[in-house]
Order: structure tokens, then sequence, then C-alpha cells
């Protein structure tokens, strides 16, 4: 069966609204505000955009799920940094790591110094 | 335009200065890289605050001074360094000097030469198209910027609430602050319970440094000198100070023993993903993380007294990098001077006459603490056209520097100048010193200074008794002779040009005359009706006398007193010499424009 692809937060959203369904929408902005932390205006994105692809629906202010959990299959977050990098982060910004990744002996070669150095 | 052109030079004068800056700190980081990373980050300070703000502090020590820039713009007590004359568009011979010898000439011998016949200054042209290149590139970089943030932001629009002020989104790949105002810590989604704790740890320093201002700011400043490589090599080098220093925070905070895991966690979390490895146009040396993994795992809580030791040397370093030059200082004092005198210059006999001892005082203020730059050669006073002296001061002294007779002059000459500070000016204060021993130094001083010599010879020359003769008078007779016998030329044309053909060698003797010629001519002139041939002639002699000053040819009008005869345009040379005689009669020529003459 085809499953539907979700990012994170869609998840985390639509676990909301399977927990409470039926809900109004304004309760579920409260709900997402306090649980994921989120403005009004994007709740409302995320709902538009589910409700587009039809795996939500919002009636009359009222939200509910047309599909299942098992119908549902997470974005492996590999694929999702790759195409997150595709859009390089701003220079200015202050990042753990910059986007370059270590070739493979590279890798090895400090994999190596590392235990060196904790012996 | 000339806006554009002044911020243009401003910054080029910030760059070229913050590159010394730069390669100061270069050459100080190789010396610390055993050090901890946090002593090469603060380093750059000095290096921004020079990309930012083109004045400084001036001190006896300073490391600029080894390079000696050509020019310290002293307006109004603040002083800019200057490599770049601010009027380098209107210069005869522009020339930048970069103060090393070698690059100077180099570049000097491409940049193009004025020449005035042509009317135009290609110098100004190259500035103007120079400038417009520039801030074509600024606003690419600011609108990248600018860009990229909010997408960024777009993307990071939808990450959930974690603890305090972190979030999390598989948007990202890497950890990172972002908001200027309220700045937010954002992970990525899959990052482990084991990494997660540097992570934030990390991260946090970052907002506790400001680093989330201070980054954006490198990078502002990156945008307007975006011309200058030396500049993103030195950014590049910041950001990988700055995280370092950071890495190297977090063990201290977490203690040393974390250091296996926290070095662990930069590897893995650099490997993870489907990313493609290090091929990277810009890779030169280790690759950021093993460098920071190594530095990690090389950390040691320095002892106290080397971080007190590198407090003091640190501080020292700033101090040096942030300073402007200074040029020296004198020690008069009313004993060691032994006479002072004073000359005008454009006399013909040129006296001198004695300063009376109590009028010494301020004279020797003067050059004892008034704020010296240095001149570029090309400026310097002269006593011929480009920059005539009108008054020189002279102070013998036995100088406590040096114990043998030394001879301070003040120079006041002409140089028009336009500055940002006192608009347009007309003279110059120079004080040259010259010792027994032949040493020699000139040394430019401030427009208020300037200002107030100014009024002080002026009220000497009020105070001379009328002047005996200064060979005007001969040169009245001279020129009336020749004009006479040009006219009484037999001959019946009525173009004047044929009288001044055929008496060639009488009109040749006019053009000859020096600036002395002038006031006979604007005398008559001035009484009306020179129509004709004595016209013609005294026109030719104002043409003439026009291309000796050759930098100040585009500086023409026309005078309202003596547009009875056809419009003179009398360049503005010619009756500054002419202003300069008339001081004895205390005449003044008011022209059109309200301009006034001394």
């Amino acid at each position: 069966m085809e499953r539907y692809k979700l990012f994170d937060a869609e998840y985390k959203f639509i676990n909301i609204i399977w927990d409470e369904e039926p809900i109004n929408s304004t309760e579920l902005v409260r709900l997402c505000s306090d649980r994921l932390g989120w403005k009004k205006s994007t709740t409302y994105t995320v709902l538009k955009k589910l409700c587009d692809r039809g795996i939500l629906q919002n009636r009359d202010a009222i939200v509910t799920a047309l599909i299942k959990c098992e119908e549902v299959q997470k974005y492996e977050s590999g694929a999702v940094v790759g195409k997150a990098f595709a859009g390089s982060l701003p220079k200015f910004l202050t990042a753990f790591l910059d986007e370059r990744k270590l070739s493979e002996q590279e890798a090895e070669e400090l994999k190596r110094i590392i235990e060196e150095a904790v012996k | 335009m000339n806006a554009l052109q002044d911020v243009f030079t401003a910054v080029l004068n910030m760059s070229i200065t913050a590159s010394y800056v730069s390669v100061g700190v270069i050459l100080i980081r190789l010396l610390l890289r055993k050090a901890p990373k946090i002593f090469s980050y603060i380093l750059w300070a000095p290096v921004l605050l020079r990309l930012v703000f083109p004045f400084s502090f001036v001190s006896v020590f300073s490391f600029l001074s080894l390079v000696k820039p050509v020019h310290l713009n002293m307006a109004q007590g603040r002083s800019a360094v200057e490599f770049v004359p601010r009027d380098i568009g209107q210069l005869p011979a522009p020339a930048i000097q970069y103060g090393a010898h070698g690059i100077g000439n180099a570049v000097n011998a491409v940049l193009p030469q004025a020449v005035p016949a042509a009317g135009t200054n290609p110098m100004q042209i190259w500035i103007a198209v120079l400038s417009l290149i520039w801030i074509t590139g600024v606003i690419a970089m600011l609108i990248y910027s600018v860009v990229s943030y909010v997408k960024i932001r777009g993307k990071l629009q939808t990450a959930t609430f974690v603890e305090g002020n972190v979030f999390e989104t598989d948007a990202i790949g890497t950890a990172l602050v972002c908001g200027f105002i309220h700045p937010k810590i954002y992970v990525p989604v899959n990052v482990g319970e084991v990494g997660l704790p540097y992570l934030l740890e990390h991260e946090r320093t970052h907002i506790r440094r400001r680093d989330y201002l201070i980054k954006p700011l490198a990078f502002f400043s990156l945008s307007l000198h975006w011309v200058n490589p030396l500049m993103w090599l030195s950014f590049l080098l910041m950001s990988r100070d700055m995280e370092m220093s950071c890495d190297e925070s977090v063990l201290r905070r977490l203690g040393a023993g974390v250091k296996g895991g926290y070095a662990g966690s930069l590897l893995s979390l650099s490997v993870k993903g489907k990313g493609l490895p290090a091929a990277s146009p810009l890779a030169f040396g280790e690759s950021h993380v093993a460098a920071r993994i190594k530095n990690a795992l090389r950390y040691k809580k320095p002892a106290f007294w080397v971080i007190i030791a590198s407090v003091v040397i640190l501080s020292a370093a700033v101090f040096l990098l942030l300073a402007n030059p200074q040029a020296g200082r004198s020690d008069l004092t009313a004993e060691n001077v032994k006479n002072m005198s004073w000359t005008a210059e454009q006399d013909d006999n040129k006296q001198a006459y004695a300063v009376d001892q109590d009028e010494w005082g301020p004279v020797i203020e003067l050059i004892n603490t008034a704020s010296r730059s240095r001149i570029p050669e090309r400026y310097r006073p002269t006593y011929d056209e480009l920059y005539p002296v009108y008054y020189t001061l002279s102070v013998e002294a036995d100088d406590r520097e040096n114990p043998e007779s030394t001879t301070y002059m003040l120079l006041l000459y002409h140089h028009k100048d336009w500055d940002i500070f006192h608009g347009e000016y007309e003279y110059k204060l120079a004080l040259t010193r010259l010792t027994q021993s032949g040493e020699s130094d000139i040394w430019g001083l401030p427009y208020s200074e300037c200002r107030r010599m100014l009024e002080w010879f002026r009220k000497k020359s009020e105070q001379l008794p009328p002047s005996a003769g200064n060979g005007l008078k001969e040169a009245e007779r001279s020129i009336g002779q020749n004009i006479d016998i040009i006219m009484s030329s037999p001959l019946t044309s009525s173009n004047p040009q044929d009288y001044i053909d055929a008496n060639r060698a009488e009109y040749n003797a006019i053009l000859a005359m020096d600036a002395k010629a002038l006031p006979y001519m604007f005398s008559e002139l001035e009484k009306g009706g020179q129509t004709g041939l004595k016209g013609q002639i005294m026109e030719g002699k104002a043409m003439a006398t026009a291309y000796v000053a050759p930098n100040l040819l585009n500086r023409e009008f026309e005078t309202q007193v003596l547009t009875d005869v056809y419009p003179l345009t009398i360049p503005k040379a010619m009756l500054i010499h002419y202003q300069y005689y008339l001081i004895e009669n205390k005449n003044q020529i008011v022209l059109d424009k309200g301009y006034t003459l001394l």
C-alpha cells in the first residue's frame, strides 16, 4: 500500500490530531503553541498543506484526520538532509558544522587519532 | 556622484588600513598556533573595527607607524589614516601611496595622469567607474544575505519545541543559531542523545558570546570590502577561530574528560547522511572539522599565569593594532628659541620682519602641540606657481631633542582643497624643521591652526608701514611702453591680431612678464572701455599666465567689474596674485557670486 510521506513536523502535528480529534481549529492552534511552540500562522499553514494533500480535513473549523496511523511513513532524515543542503546555509549564521562532509579516508584517519588521544 | 566616490574612497582607505592590520593579526596568530584559540579570535577585533570605523585614537605606539601611511587626515581632532587622498580625482598626477615602496610604485605606474589640456581628468572617470562597480558588488552581497536569511527562516518555521530556546526540525543537517533579538537554537531531529549536549553547549556558548550578532556584522563588513581578497581570508580565519574557541569553551565547562566524546560527536556528525564527501573548491589545508577535532583533543586548561600573560600581551597587541600613528612633537620654550621672524614671500624684496619676544608664546605652543600629518610630496608648498607660499614664519631654536640649532618654519601656502568638515578652503599650513646637521622634515598642520596663522599674518601685514616699492611701478611702465609700441604700428588694419603679429617681440615681452603685470592690467580694465587692441593684448596676457598654473585652469568665472570689456574669463590664479599685491593698497575685489578674495 502506498504510504503518505510526512515530514517530522507534519508527523508530530498529525499525532496531536489523532489524540484530540475532532478538534476545534482554534483549540488546535493553542495546543500546537503549547506543545510545539508554533505561531498561529505556522499552524494554519501546515494545516492547509495537509488538507490540500487530502490527509486532514478542516470543515466548519473542526479538524479531523482522513488517514490512519498505518498509512503514514516518516521521511527518512537522510533524504531530507540531502535536500536541505541544496540551498546552503548563510555564511553569517553560526552553526555547529559547516556543510562539507568528510571523505571516508579522512574519517578513518580522524577516528584513529581520537582513539589514540583517549587512551 | 561625488558622495558615492567619497564613500568609496573612505572605504578603500579603511580596506587598506584593515589589510595591514590583518597581516599583523595573521602573523601574530602564527605565533599563537598552539595557544587557546580564544586569543586568536579576539585578535580579529581590531580588523573588524577598522573595517567599520574610519577613525581611531592616536598614540605614539602604533603598529601602523611601521608602514608609514602617507596622509593622516587630522580634521577636527579625529584621526583617520589615509592611503588614498580624498581628492584623488582632481589631482594633476594622482598616486596612491601604499606606504611600502614597491607596491605603491607598481600601482602608480598604471594610474592615468591628468591631462590639463584635455580638460577632463581620466582619474576622475576611473574613480567613478570603480565606485559604481564597488557599490554593485555591495548590493549583490546584501541581496544574497537577505534572500538566504529569508529562505532559512522559512525552513525553520515548522521547527518544534524541545526545551527552553531549543527547537528541532528535520529541515537542517547541523545545529545552528538563528535570530537577532531572541536567538533560538535549532537542532536536527536525528542528532542522537550522545551528541545533543555537546551541540547545545556549543551553540549556547555562541549565544552567550553574542556571536549571532558578531558574525553577521563581520559578513556585512565583508560585503563592503568585497573587493579585498585579504578580507575574505580574514573572514574565513576569523570564523574558524570563532568555532574553535567555542569548542574550547565547551570543554572547559564540561570538563576536559569529555574531549574524546566531543571529538567523536564532531566526527560522527560530519559523516552522517547521504551528503557527498568533501570536494569543496575552497578547501585548503585540512578540513575545518579535522582541525577542530585535533584542536579539541589537544585542549588543556592553561595555567593561571599563562592566562594572565596572554591577556596582557593580547591587550597590548589589540591596542597597537587599533592605534593610529602619530608624527612627533617638539619641545620649544621661550628659553631655547633664539629668534623669530616672518616674511611675506610674494614681495619683491622679501624682507624679514622680527617678531617681538612677547609674541612668541602662541607660536611656540602651536609648534609644540599642533597635530601633525604627513604631506605627500606632490602637495608640498613650493615657491613657484603650483602651491605658492605666501607667508613664512621662521623660528630658530636650540631644540631640546638635539642640542644644536634647529630652524622651524611655518609656511602658509595656497592649496585649494575640499574636505568633509570644512568645505572649501584656500590655504594650508605646513611646518618644516631643518637641523644644522641637515635633517629636514615637513608636516601639515590642521586647518584650525592655518586659519589662526592667516589672521596673525594679516594683522602683521596691516601693521607694516606702506611699502616703499615692490617692482610694480617698473612693470607698469614696461607694459605701458610695450603696448604703446604695438598700438603705434604704422598699420591701417582693423584687426587687432595684425598689430600683434607685427610686433611679436613686444607682445611676447608682455606675455613673459610675471604676475606683476596684472595690477596694471586690472586697473586699466576697471577704467573701462578697453575694447579693441589694448584689451586683446591684455586678455592674451591673462591667458598666458593661466597656463602657468594648470591645475587651476578649470576654475574660471566672469568678473562683474570687467564686463564692459568682452566678458573676460580670468583664471583665479591670477586674481589671487593680484589680490596679493593689492594688500598694500587695502583694496578688495568683490566678484560675481559674492566671492571675496582675502
